[in-house]
């Protein structure tokens, strides 16, 4: 279809040149190779003559008159080349060889301790490049991963700035530890996660934030076992290797890029107004006085008040999501210089950024600097540096179950005023929520995190002889994080202020050995030894103090009472490292990877893991019989296994048997054991299969990749029970397993390419299974995440365990229901007790209209809540997700549409079962969904009847809603200018842009935003709870402005 | 690059890579918080410090800081309660227990703290050496002691009582005498109730042999004996309990205090033979939580009607200075103080033990004499010296029930004297707690109670 497309295309030129003859040149166009290449477009500059190249790489252009000319030659997945013919030549054949850019055909990447030729891979690796990254406004570089790296899930955790993000490569890795990737920046593994302390303000940090993107040459994500086995027993949730950039040899480069925007969220939530709350209130008195008569004919009513207990006169309506949003702004600035010389070359940069986000109080400022210098000592000697330095100011507010807008979304009730009429803040009378006015708390309270961070490396390579080459590399990452907290005496009954400060020394060391081979005529082989040392050590002070002797101290030193705390631990790694690459006639490839690694993590009885990779590639169109077909210019089938591990997720120090401080009697210090010793204890293991083919047609026009991969993890740590007679609960021990399996499929392709148009339009989709094989007999609330989420047998990770509701009685009626004959509400015991607390008996009650019905265990309806009865439900994973992009590129303008999409994955709402017609909960409500809510008999709705006295406030699968959406991530309009305009004005080149992020969405999910993972602290609530929100606040969505330019 | 360099870069490599490879050292990191294992327990200051940590579990109040009595005198006639929806409460007054009850794991649990923290310190007694051997003594008297008392909870917790097989070979709980240390053959069946008493009683025999009399504020040789005399007394051993008994009175180390609300009022008593200490941050006495009445407090448990009729038939007892009158319910007055030291053996427990053991017996004078002691403190009128037989042993009994009223007394007791608690038998299931779930899941050797 394409092709003929071009045929016709090419035919219309074609016509429109073969007018007037009077000289005429011809040529031959062929690749790097010496093959001839059909369809390049010939263009003769300063004329609207061109032509396309026939079958055997031909082309013959009419000129109208004997003069000199400039011809430039373009095709897709080659670079453009500019060739001047003089007069005098014009006769005269000329022949053109263009190199290949194509599709990433050709690219270089980067794997572990090294690069290869994307052509030379039998492993999956995605890349993102720097100008896809440019394309990114939000602070952090894996918001430039979304939709750009395909079976690469990266969960936004909200859109708040400085917010945690969540990566997921081919599904998620691991149960109780962590399922994050490994990130390696130019070699070091870098400290990554969260340290701002637990759960706090209801938001986690992000280490990794005050990296700055621009910096990035690319970042390469390690997805199947023959890429990441390299980093051994690290490699099983994927590698994030990010390559900063370099100078090369040349005329000094300077670059600076600006944009400003604006940032807001994507969508918000109707919720009630005082005066439609307070009608609600008063209809769920009326609801419970009806109940009440319907029970006891006799009894006295007595209406509950509205929460509080406030002067009337003081009703009013407030939109407490006013009060806590606004329109963000965005300042980001980058200016960066490189070149050098046959000596040395260097890149320097200077970013900053200055973000205030959707919500009130929210900033992110950044500062970062970096030199990456490259000597030539002697002809066989560099000496490389790269130093980066970073600080990061985050000014973090209260969200979601802490305050701030999520207060403003519930328990600051429409009605309550922000301040009282002598202009001090409205307080209702206590006991309440402290979060009742997020405007007194958002103004008195303050929390902010500095992060300062140190990444250096310097590194020598060495040319020896007999093609070998040594490299050594000493890599360095210094964090230093502070913690400020303040929260003010206006908001709670004392003032109380904290001061943390966290500290990461990271080092790392490696020494690497390569050396490359012909073997035989044909047959290449590439060779690779390492050795690396790795160790990091966190230490963490602080102090809390409160009960100040004046308000304006918000420093703990200042307080009456207080009290320091420390906190230390750290790991090493030693790993030993080799890789084996075999080439023969680049039709058959392997490649052979092992790594050992060694950690303290590690038992003393199990120091040490293996972890070996093999991969082989056919390269089909190498062979004779494709060879110079037209059509299929590439087609590879390859096949991968190996084993890799999880490390990471081990907390330090596990496997010791150890004794704890703090067990005091009597005013004497004592000590208790407090951990099992399990020599044995390693890392998690997943075995993986990669089985891809990729293919190219039409010279690279059209490209495809079809990945199958399966993932099945073992020995995952779990926390085993022991008897409790031993005076122990549980150990930590490599029991359980996992799967996860799926498919992935990419097509890119330039459905228009010629002249001064072209149309690139990128497909990706993946799928993804995952499912639990053994989760150590735990009980099913052993292991539990946020919002009901759990580990069971059969389902996937964080599948929701959940009671299923039966609906609404319509009318008050006489209804036969099952009932339990033990009405315990616990959970699953033994066998024996299953069996008896699973007897049913089936009764006929009144059951009142608008009343909320159940379905129990065995699918009867009940009217009674009973724990017993949930049943796994839903996936907090999507089973499909990808993106969809096009890029159109017109003379000096650009235009990228990115679309990213997923489908199959469930959301459990926890806020909802308070805000979906649940009063009684003195939550705000949502107005949509409660506008639903049972009214009068025979209404037939889902949503009960208003009641202050029924308990709604339980978890049934009314509020698990499918989390499937598409959304337009990303708009990108760009313009170039002409180079003649800029000529002049001192410029290399100058682009103007505008682009918009997070601009539309189409979901079935009636919350916020459907894209969400409710911040947690630690792993397995990361693992579990990525289809979980309570008040979780929404993305943002940003405007941004900019320029960039050269000179 | 020359030859030479080369060569020299080579050298220096491979010197780099075997400098790594020799430091396996490199991945022994201990932890900074805490200590490993062996070194805790490698010195006799750091068993010393491992005993004060034993201690410090017999203090939970999941255990001897509350519920080994509160729990007994929940199920027993003394109570009446109102739990709201305390689920592991009202299990316990709806018969309806099940493994999950939270009052019974933490028991259980909290218990094998103690016994697992107290094994530690016995297996390093054995091999790290001491200069001063009194303290190893002691050490080693103190573990045991402790043990054997924390089994004897268990067992009155978790088995049925003694005398409930002819033979005592019903299930008891499981017996520990070694420190777990990994989790490889944690698997151990019970064992039956007459082998938990020998070895409850072996461990306090032996405790009262290496302890001195008293060893404030941890358990002495006098104390021993004296939770010995209790054990002796629940199996019928009346002869072994009395001489218990009359070895700690006639030691003249314990007297009772003059009134009889000081023990409620004041911490170590000279009445107090053995006490769990709390100081204000160890917020650890659940027993008070539960009785508290003082501050207007609403407590959830207060005298029952059986207990209130029993202590009004003479008005003139001054142990109704324990108790308040109030909302138109007894509150007891025992358990007041936040952060009181729990006394959990009074020398009126052993006048009381040894008047029904010489009752018992036979030597109704004796009998008598004891139990006028704390009638006489209580400013009632001594006990007709006429009184023999069964209206002997009920005005014992009575007065037994009165003294040590909601200190967990009445538990073993109406099982000893197979009396029902409240509507129940004295050997009925639902009488002690199901064996929890955190024990089942782990120990398929363990059986379940009926």
């Amino acid at each position: 279809m394409m092709r003929w497309f071009t045929i016709v295309l090419c035919m219309c030129l074609a016509t429109t040149t073969v007018i007037a003859a009077d000289t005429e040149i011809t040529g031959s166009v062929v690749s790097a190779d010496g093959k001839p290449i059909s369809g390049v477009t010939v263009r003769v500059l300063k004329t609207k003559l061109g032509t396309f190249t026939r079958s055997k790489g031909e082309f013959k252009i009419v000129l109208p008159s004997t003069m000199d000319y400039t011809l430039t030659f373009s095709m897709v997945g080659y670079t453009t080349k500019e060739i001047a013919v003089a007069s005098a030549e014009l006769s005269k054949p000329i022949r053109v060889m263009l190199e290949q850019d194509v599709l990433k055909l050709e690219e270089v990447v980067v794997v572990g301790y090294g690069t290869k030729q994307r052509k030379d891979l039998t492993g999956s690796i995605a890349r993102v490049d720097a100008k896809e990254i440019a394309q990114n406004t939000y602070g952090n570089f894996e918001n430039a991963i979304v939709g750009r790296a395909p079976g690469v899930q990266v969960i936004n955790s909200n859109g708040m700035a400085g917010s945690a993000m969540t990566i997921r490569v081919r599904g998620v890795g691991s149960l109780t530890a962590s399922g994050e990737p490994l990130y390696v920046i130019d070699g070091v593994p870098v400290t990554q996660g969260d340290f701002g302390g637990k759960d706090r303000l209801a938001t986690q940090t992000n280490a990794l934030a005050s990296i700055n993107p621009n910096d990035i040459e690319s970042i390469d994500i390690l997805k199947d076992a023959d890429a990441s086995a390299i980093y051994g027993s690290r490699g099983s949730n994927g590698v994030v290797l990010i390559t900063t950039k370099r100078g090369s040899a040349g005329n000094t480069k300077f670059n600076v890029s600006l944009f400003n925007g604006t940032s807001t969220e994507t969508n918000r939530i109707a919720l009630l107004n005082g005066d439609e709350f307070r009608a609600m209130w008063a209809e769920a008195n009326y609801n419970d006085s009806v109940a009440l008569k319907a029970l006891r004919p006799n009894a006295k009513f007595t209406a509950k008040p509205l929460p509080g207990a406030m002067d009337p006169s003081l009703y009013t309506n407030t939109d407490w999501l006013d009060r806590t949003l606004q329109a963000g702004q965005i300042t980001d600035a980058n200016i960066t210089a490189s070149g050098g010389s046959s000596f040395a070359t260097f890149f320097t940069s200077l970013g900053y950024r200055d973000e205030s986000s959707y919500a009130v109080g929210n900033t992110f400022q950044r500062l970062n600097g970096r030199a990456n210098i490259e000597v030539n000592a002697t002809e066989d000697v560099k000496i490389g540096l790269s130093a980066n330095l970073n600080y990061a100011d985050n000014k973090r507010v209260p969200s979601a179950w802490a305050g701030g807008i999520g207060a403003a979304q519930s328990s600051a009730l429409p009605y309550f005023p922000v301040y009282n009429p002598d202009g001090t803040y409205f307080e209702p009378q206590r006991p309440w929520y402290a979060m009742y006015n997020p405007v007194a708390q958002l103004n008195e309270n303050r929390f902010n995190n500095i992060e300062q961070r140190v990444l250096a490396n310097l590194y020598t390579s060495i040319k020896l002889p007999l093609n070998f080459s040594l490299r050594i590399q000493g890599g360095v990452d210094q964090m230093n994080f502070t913690d400020r907290r303040y929260t003010s005496l206006i908001v709670q009954s004392e003032a109380e202020a904290e001061l943390r400060k966290v500290g990461v020394t990271n080092w790392v060391l490696n020494g690497t050995l390569d050396y490359n081979t012909m073997l035989m005529d044909g047959l290449t082989m590439t060779a690779l030894g390492a050795v690396e040392a790795q160790r990091s050590d966190q230490l963490v002070t602080g102090l809390k103090g409160r009960n100040f002797p004046n308000p304006a101290f918000e420093n703990p030193t200042s307080a009456s009472i207080r009290e320091g705390y420390s906190f230390e631990t750290g790991f090493s790694f030693l790993s030993f490292i080799t890789r084996w690459s075999l080439n023969y006639q680049d039709r058959w490839l392997l490649n052979l990877s092992g790594r050992t690694d060694g950690s303290s993590r590690f038992g003393s009885e199990n120091r040490f893991g293996f972890f070996p990779s093999a991969g082989l590639a056919w390269v089909v169109s190498n062979e004779d019989f494709l060879k110079g077909n037209e059509d299929i210019s590439l087609l590879k089938l390859r096949i991968s296994y190996g084993l890799t591990g999880n490390a990471d997720g081990i907390d330090d120090y596990q496997w010791q048997g150890t004794y704890k401080a703090g067990a005091d009697y009597a005013g004497n210090p004592g000590i208790r054991p407090d951990r099992l010793l399990n020599p044995m204890l390693g890392w998690e293991q997943t075995a993986q299969l990669d089985i891809t083919a990729e293919a190219g047609f039409f010279g690279g026009r059209l490209q495809a990749t079809a990945s199958y991969y399966s993932k099945v993890t073992s020995n995952v740590l779990l926390n085993v029970s022991v008897p409790a007679s031993t005076g122990f609960s549980s150990i930590l021990k490599n029991v359980g397993s996992f799967e996860n399996s799926g498919v992935e499929v990419v097509l890119s392709g330039y459905p228009v390419s010629s002249g001064d148009l072209t149309w690139r339009m990128d497909l990706s989709v993946a799928h993804n299974t995952n499912v639990v094989l053994d989760n150590a007999f735990l009980p099913p609330d052993a292991i539990g995440g946020p919002g009901e989420t759990r580990i069971l047998v059969g389902y996937p990770v964080g599948t929701f365990f959940i009671n299923r509701s039966a609906g609404v009685q319509s009318r008050t009626d006489s209804v036969r229901v099952t009932r339990r004959r033990s009405g315990n509400n616990v959970s699953f015991g033994t066998a024996k007790d299953d069996e008896r607390w699973n007897a049913f008996y089936d009764t006929t009650v009144v059951i009142l209209g608008g009343s909320q019905l159940f379905y129990n265990i065995n699918g009867d309806i009940t009217d009674v809540y009973d724990l017993n009865d949930r049943t796994p439900l839903g996936n907090p994973y999507p089973s499909w997700f990808g993106s969809f992009t096009n890029t159109i590129t017109w003379k000096g303008f650009d235009l990228t549409a990115m679309v990213y999409y997923q489908f199959g994955n469930q959301i459990y709402d926890d806020a909802a079962k308070r805000q979906v017609g649940n009063l009684a909960s003195n939550f705000n409500q949502n107005k949509e969904l409660t506008d639903q809510r049972w009214q009068q008999e025979g209404d037939v709705t889902d949503v009960p009847r208003l009641s202050l006295t029924e308990n709604y406030d339980i978890n049934t699968d009314r509020f698990i809603y499918d989390g499937s959406f598409v959304r337009l991530r990303q708009v990108t309009l760009g313009y170039t200018l002409p180079q003649s305009w800029l000529e002049g004005a001192g410029f290399a080149s100058l682009r103007i842009y505008l682009t918009g992020q997070n601009l539309w969405t189409w979901t079935k999910y009636p919350g916020w935003d459907p894209e969400i993972m409710r911040d947690q602290d630690g792993a397995q609530g990361r693992n579990l709870g990525a289809g979980v929100t309570y008040l979780t606040p929404p993305q943002a969505r940003q405007f941004v402005v900019g320029l960039t330019a050269g000179f | 690059m020359t030859k030479r360099a080369s060569l020299r870069t080579i050298v220096s490599s491979v010197a780099l890579v075997a400098t790594l490879t020799a430091c396996e050292s490199f991945l022994q990191q201990d932890p900074p918080l805490d200590i490993s294992n062996d070194i805790a327990l490698s010195t006799p200051s750091g068993i010393n410090a491992a005993m004060i940590g034993a201690a410090d579990a017999i203090q939970s109040g999941a255990l001897f800081g509350g519920n080994t009595m509160s729990m007994g005198e929940l199920w027993s006639n003394n109570v009446e309660s109102n739990v709201g929806a305390d689920f592991g409460r009202l299990q316990i007054l709806t018969y309806n227990l099940n493994v999950f009850n939270p009052e019974g794991r933490s028991m259980w649990g909290d218990g094998y703290n103690v016994i697992n923290r107290v094994n530690n310190v016995l297996a390093a007694l054995e091999t790290v050496p001491f200069a001063d051997t009194d303290l190893r003594t002691k050490l080693k008297g103190r573990a045991l002691a402790m043990r054997g008392m924390t089994l004897f909870a268990l067992c009155t917790y978790f088995a049925q009582p003694w005398g409930y097989t002819d033979d005592n070979s019903h299930a008891g709980v499981v017996i520990r005498t070694e420190p777990t240390l990994g989790d490889l053959g944690t698997r151990k069946p019970r064992a039956t109730l007459a082998e938990c008493y020998a070895q409850i009683i072996g461990d306090l025999e032996t405790a009262a042999t290496l302890l001195p009399a008293t060893d404030a504020p941890y358990i002495g040789a006098l104390a021993a004996k004296g939770l010995l005399a209790r054990v002796k007394f629940h199996q019928g051993d009346y002869a072994a309990a009395e001489a218990l008994c009359t070895e700690v009175i006639s030691s003249g180390t314990y007297a009772l205090n003059a009134n009889v609300t000081d023990v409620a009022s004041t911490n170590s008593t000279k009445e107090v033979l053995l006490e769990v200490i709390n100081l204000p941050n160890d917020n650890a006495s659940s027993i008070v939580f539960d009785f508290r009445q003082a501050d207007n407090a609403s407590p959830r448990y207060w005298a029952g009607t059986d207990f209130v009729n029993t202590i009004y038939t003479d008005t003139t007892d001054k142990r109704l200075g324990l108790y308040v009158y109030r909302n138109n319910r007894l509150y007891v007055a025992k358990w007041d103080r936040i952060a009181m030291n729990i006394p959990l053996l009074r020398l009126a427990e052993l006048y009381l033990t040894r008047a029904e053991c010489r009752a018992q017996q036979g030597n109704g004078s004796g009998a008598i004499d004891d139990a006028n002691v704390t009638r006489t403190r209580a400013g009632l009128k001594p006990l007709a010296a006429t009184l023999t037989g069964n209206s002997l042993l009920n005005a014992i009994r009575r007065e037994r029930n009165i003294e040590l009223a909601f200190e967990g007394d009445v538990f073993l007791e109406r099982k000893r004297q197979r009396r029902n608690l409240k509507q129940r038998p004295w050997n009925d299931a639902a009488l002690i707690f199901k064996i929890p779930d955190i024990e089942m899941n782990a120990n398929s050797l363990c059986i379940q109670n009926p």
